[in-house]
């Protein structure tokens, strides 16, 4: 994984900030990949309960890691127990590694 | 120095206020009939049946983009260059746009960039979170139109501009 433990920490911190405590965050996609360069930081959030206003909170978590972080592309996927689960959630649970 | 074709940095911002303005007016054509409909996940469903709705759709979002990068990556910089300032990257940017009083909260900016890359790319769409997503798009533009605003009163205001050499300000109306 391609991410400085002070990255995950900060990245921790903000999803719990938006999305509550029990939020776990994932990472999965190129930057898993030792041996890739740079590319998209591509992130999945676990809920244990149904969020109201996902949409919108996902932006504000992202607006947030891009300053925190340093400006740089970023994807995330939310899932709570009322997301219809699509192929992306599968790959996402699947590959990704907690944080 | 002064760029590339030697054009003053008072002029080079106000010849970009202009741009921003088409794009404004432009927008608010755009804004003014997308939103006419109440949006949901049905209407979403329905698009393919309607390919003017579609239609309309794809120039909203386009213009939505295209607004936002004029002024985040060519009029806020020009700005800040016409101010005499040094422009750095995009967020120093936004963050010194904010202190001077014009942009209410980075954040939100870069929420609304963040959104429009949602909308562009096909990315894990359904239904539900594209008519979501549109009907975050129709408040976020606003921002755009503060920003504007904004602007043009410093100018008029702080920098000595004349009335006359802004354009007039595009509005989206009350649709609500």
């Amino acid at each position: 994984m391609r991410l400085a433990e002070e990255s995950k920490r900060v990245i921790r911190d903000t999803a719990r900030e938006i999305f509550g405590p029990a939020a776990e965050v994932r990472l999965f996609g190129s930057r898993l990949d030792d041996a890739a360069r740079g590319g998209d930081l591509d992130l999945l959030v676990v809920l244990p309960e149904p969020l109201a206003e996902s949409p919108r909170k996902s932006l504000t978590f992202v607006a947030r890691l891009q300053r925190r972080l340093g400006d740089q592309h970023i994807d995330v996927l939310v899932l709570d127990p009322l997301t219809p689960r699509q192929p992306v959630h599968e790959h996402a649970m699947r590959q990704g590694v907690t944080l | 120095m002064t760029g590339t074709s030697g054009v003053q940095p008072l002029e080079r911002f106000l010849s970009t206020m202009q741009t921003v303005s088409r794009e404004g007016l432009h927008l608010a054509y755009s804004w003014r009939r997308l939103y006419e409909e109440p949006i949901d996940a049905a209407w979403v469903q329905n698009l393919d049946d309607r390919p003017d709705l579609a239609e309309g759709l794809e120039a909203f979002v386009s213009r939505f983009g295209r607004m936002q990068d004029t002024i985040g990556e060519k009029l806020l910089p020009r700005w800040l260059i016409a101010l005499a300032e040094t422009p750095g990257s995009m967020i120093e940017n936004l963050n010194r746009v904010e202190r001077l009083g014009v942009l209410t909260n980075v954040d939100r900016w870069l929420e609304a960039r963040q959104l429009r890359n949602r909308l562009i790319h096909e990315y894990m769409k359904t239904p539900e979170t594209l008519a979501a997503d549109l009907l975050l798009a129709r408040e976020y533009c606003r921002d755009l139109f503060t920003t504007y605003s904004r602007l043009r009163d410093y100018a008029i205001t702080r920098m000595s501009v004349s009335q006359v050499e802004l354009p007039e300000l595009a509005t989206l109306g009350t649709n609500s």
